[in-house]
């Protein structure tokens, strides 16, 4: 008979299979093949080009990865992001921020930082609204959240009414901005926010108990019910959550393109979902988390700044390869974890 | 009746016999079924009747024996075959599309079109609602079945089945979840049907049902035929015992001696539930619950002592009535509050008490995560938590970081019951705690429950099994149809006694 002891040491931590690894082995693929094909790839000025795709990306999918392992989904989070920007931007231009010298005026530190917050508790409580939303009326979240899409993005609609608007100095900063580490090589201020967020939301994944019950209201949610933890306020905080870092994406967005205008963020929900699932994360709850979402993030920030960077390409062929090489990867991550199911 | 009941067999079956795996569910089964005739099949719960009667639809091809219809011997080789013979099978859990007209259903599957496969509504709107009048059902047949009440649906269903050409229709429960009248209703249909020459095969646990609307009855105990008679010779007792397998058969079972339930516990209770109600499922349920003692509820499957468990438990909201804990109300369908003050419920499906997909000792600190691990989990933390208390249920094999898919029913049910014990636990609930379940494992189960009973838990078990709630129960609550019909405390118990209550 062996002691308790002994028996915790005797069980492997992790179980490494092909399922697990295959987001990475397309990842590495990836990189091989542009390398080897697209002459300007392999070069330390990709990996800034890699990071300032990702980065809104990354912070968009973290929320999202929530939301996806708690088993709903949010369809809004391109739209919050634009509300979020446009929000931001409309305040900007407002009289008592800008003051009454205009563009040459340099507002107040309070008054940016309200310009910045609110939005983002705009979005927070269009979120959260989604939530309650989804739980008292016990639609599909896929239903609720696409409404709310509409809302968001036709707030944005009436506030901006189609024109341009600047943004806060900072914003710009965090979207442009980053650590040079050599001559070629920077580290975007957005790839560094969009790492902390991935680092917190990991660890709260991980290790508290609001993570663990995301992780459970997904894999069954009546059995989590029963257990007396209550799973309502758990999806509402998810849909919170998401559009929260939505918002702060749409910000981080604004803020590369230096303006804030309606026709931003257009792909940004097919691209936070296709990160989320090419990771591996399930569209069905419970399984997944951050290090996936991470994988995924940087695939797709591959894919496309490697197709982009071979010339023999199509310009109009590149979201068509983009799509087929997507569909492959994700079919056969698919194939790979049903066989492990399976087996 | 004689006239119909002395005709030559619709369907006769001979030598029935189907096994699971190593398990025996019929052996050597002879059943036969004349026109115009309602046949009672009875038996407990595992005799053998729905697997009897899935055979008959169908559903068991690789059966033994033979079956011959009208004299010829067939092949049920599968449901279209039978329904070719004109077998057709009424389900308990109903039965046809909610969603589609009332029309739609009656022609499911078999739509009237007409050339490019237009569908004809008009003629198929007016053949339904002169197929439901002959059955005196008047209703407006383009409104949806989901709007109308359960007896309507079950005639629907069986409008459906004898329009597509039944002689012969199984009925599985027929009764369990109609109200009286609905009842009625039902057989006075039932008798038109048999006038017409149609035979009726009545599945039911209700056995004054049985005994008024049905011709013959066959008895199974055990897949073993035990006897077949004409109802007007046999009354509720002589069932019973046949069914618990006194007399005909002869093999004796347990618990037809009275248990002696010991006497009223004197302890001021700690739980009570005071004119709790929910429409369809139970009626002004009282009851209290005392430290230390076991309250069995007994009664037939939808006899509404299960979902009374799961109102008790803040699983399901009540329409009207409350659960006190300790004197202090609690909020009704709020199981959170309940689990915090220590009330916590075993579901029967366990497909809702687990998460399968998850590793066992996920699942076992799910409840108590603040009070036994804290707010920052790390997994040493939680496997010297969980790693006593597998072993302390016995579960095998003791691994926490096994999925908790992958372990057999019973250790799924002590991986359930882990979870609780890592929290105080001032009432258990258990409905059905050990259904499917082999012996050794029920027996582990069971001697958990009672060690927590012997700490002074207060446990409501509440179970379709007699035998069950005999050995564990201090005190047993009978249901039917909602309503609590019997209580017994301090005194001898048979099981006849007991199923006669319910």
């Amino acid at each position: 008979m062996s002691t308790p002891s002994d028996k915790l040491q005797e069980q492997p931590r992790f179980r490494w299979d092909l399922a697990d690894l295959a987001p990475l082995l397309t990842l590495a693929v990836l990189i091989v093949f542009f390398s080897l094909t697209g002459r300007s790839f392999f070069y330390p000025g990709t990996v800034t080009q890699v990071l300032e795709q990702g980065a809104v990306m990354g912070i968009v999918a973290a929320g999202l990865t929530f939301v996806l392992l708690c088993g709903e989904i949010d369809l809004s989070v391109g739209n919050m992001a634009l509300w979020t920007a446009c929000l931001c931007g409309v305040m900007y231009e407002l009289p008592w921020v800008a003051g009454k010298g205009g563009d040459k005026n340099v507002p107040s530190v309070l008054a940016v930082a309200l310009v910045i917050l609110l939005p983002l508790l705009s979005a927070i409580v269009l979120g959260w609204l989604s939530g309650v939303l989804t739980v008292s009326s016990r639609l599909p979240s896929f239903i609720i959240t696409l409404s709310m899409m509409y809302i968001a993005s036709g707030l944005a609609l009436y506030l901006t009414k189609s024109e341009q608007f600047h943004i806060p100095w900072i914003i710009e900063r965090l979207g442009n901005g980053g650590f040079s580490l050599s001559a070629k090589l920077k580290i975007p201020y957005s790839a560094l926010l969009a790492g902390g967020i991935m680092l917190l939301s990991h660890l709260v994944l991980q290790y508290t108990r609001f993570g663990r019950y995301v992780y459970m209201t997904g894999g069954n949610r009546e059995a989590t019910r029963l257990a007396g933890v209550r799973t309502s306020r758990i999806v509402i905080a998810c849909l919170a959550l998401s559009a929260w870092t939505a918002g702060l994406g749409g910000l981080v967005n604004a803020g590369r393109l230096g303006s804030i205008t309606l026709d931003q963020n257009a792909d940004l929900l097919l691209n936070a979902v296709a990160c989320v699932v090419l990771g591996g994360t399930s569209l069905f709850g419970g399984e997944g988390g951050i290090p996936r979402t991470i994988v995924g993030v940087l695939t797709l920030s591959v894919l496309r700044v490697g197709l982009d960077k071979i010339a023999w390409i199509d310009n109009y062929l590149r979201t068509f390869l983009l799509g087929v090489v997507l569909l492959g990867a994700l079919v056969l991550n698919g194939f790979l974890a049903r066989r492990r199911r399976t087996s | 009746m004689t006239a119909t009941i002395d005709n030559v067999p619709l369907l006769a079956c001979r030598g029935i016999g189907k096994r699971f795996g190593g398990a025996v569910a019929l052996d050597g089964v002879d059943f036969d079924l004349r026109a115009g005739e309602v046949h009672g099949v009875v038996g407990s719960n595992g005799a053998g009747k729905s697997t009897l009667m899935k055979i008959l639809a169908g559903a068991h091809p690789d059966h033994e024996g033979t079956i011959e219809y009208l004299g010829q011997r067939v092949a049920l080789d599968g449901p279209a075959a039978s329904l070719a013979h004109g077998i057709a099978m009424v389900y308990q859990e109903l039965s046809g599309v909610g969603q589609l007209s009332v029309a739609e259903n009656l022609f499911l599957g078999r739509q009237l079109t007409g050339p490019w496969g237009r569908v004809q509504w008009s003629t198929m709107y007016e053949q339904a609602r002169k197929f439901l009048a002959e059955m005196d059902v008047e209703i407006d047949v383009r409104q949806r079945l989901d709007r109308f009440p359960l007896v309507i649906r079950q005639m629907v269903e069986i409008a459906r089945g004898l329009h597509s050409g039944a002689r012969v229709l199984i009925l599985d429960e027929p009764t369990s979840s109609l109200s009286p009248p609905e009842t009625r209703r039902l057989f006075a249909l039932l008798g038109q049907l048999k006038a017409r020459g149609v035979a009726i095969v009545f599945i039911s646990h209700f056995i004054e049902d049985v005994l008024e609307i049905c011709d013959r009855v066959t008895i199974l105990k055990d897949g073993r035929h035990v006897a077949t008679e004409r109802s007007v010779d046999l009354d509720k007792h002589r069932i019973i015992e046949a069914m618990l397998g006194r007399g005909l058969a002869g093999q004796e079972i347990g618990y037809e001696h009275a248990v002696t339930l010991p006497p009223p516990t004197t302890v001021p209770p700690i739980l009570k539930v005071n004119s709790l109600s929910r429409a369809g499922l139970f009626r002004q349920i009282n009851l209290s619950l005392s430290p230390g003692e076991c309250l069995g509820l007994y009664g037939f499957v939808g006899a509404g002592h299960q979902e009374l468990a799961h109102a008790i438990a803040g699983a399901l909201r009540p329409d009207q009535g409350t659960v006190s804990l300790l004197d202090q109300p609690l909020r009704g369908g709020d199981l959170h509050q309940a689990v915090q003050r220590g009330m916590v419920l075993v579901a029967a499906d366990r497909a809702q008490t687990l998460v399968r997909s998850s590793e066992i000792y996920k699942n076992v600190t799910l409840a108590h995560l603040q009070g036994a691990i804290g707010n920052w989990l790390t997994e040493r933390r939680e496997m010297q938590c969980v790693q006593p208390l597998l072993e302390r249920v016995l579960c095998r094999p003791a691994r926490p970081r096994l999925l908790a898919g992958n372990l057999s029913g019973g250790n799924q049910q002590k991986v359930v019951l882990a979870k609780w014990l890592l929290g105080d636990m001032r009432v258990l609930i258990l409905e059905e705690p050990t259904r499917g379940m082999d012996v050794g494992a029920k027996e582990e189960i069971m001697r958990l429950v009672t060690d927590l009973k012997n700490q002074g838990t207060a446990v409501i078990l509440a179970t379709t099994e007699p035998e069950l709630a005999l050995s564990h129960a201090d005190r047993i609550m009978t249901f039917r149809r909602g309503e609590i019909s019997g209580e017994f405390a301090g005194l001898g118990l048979d099981k006849q006694t007991l199923m006669k209550s319910a």
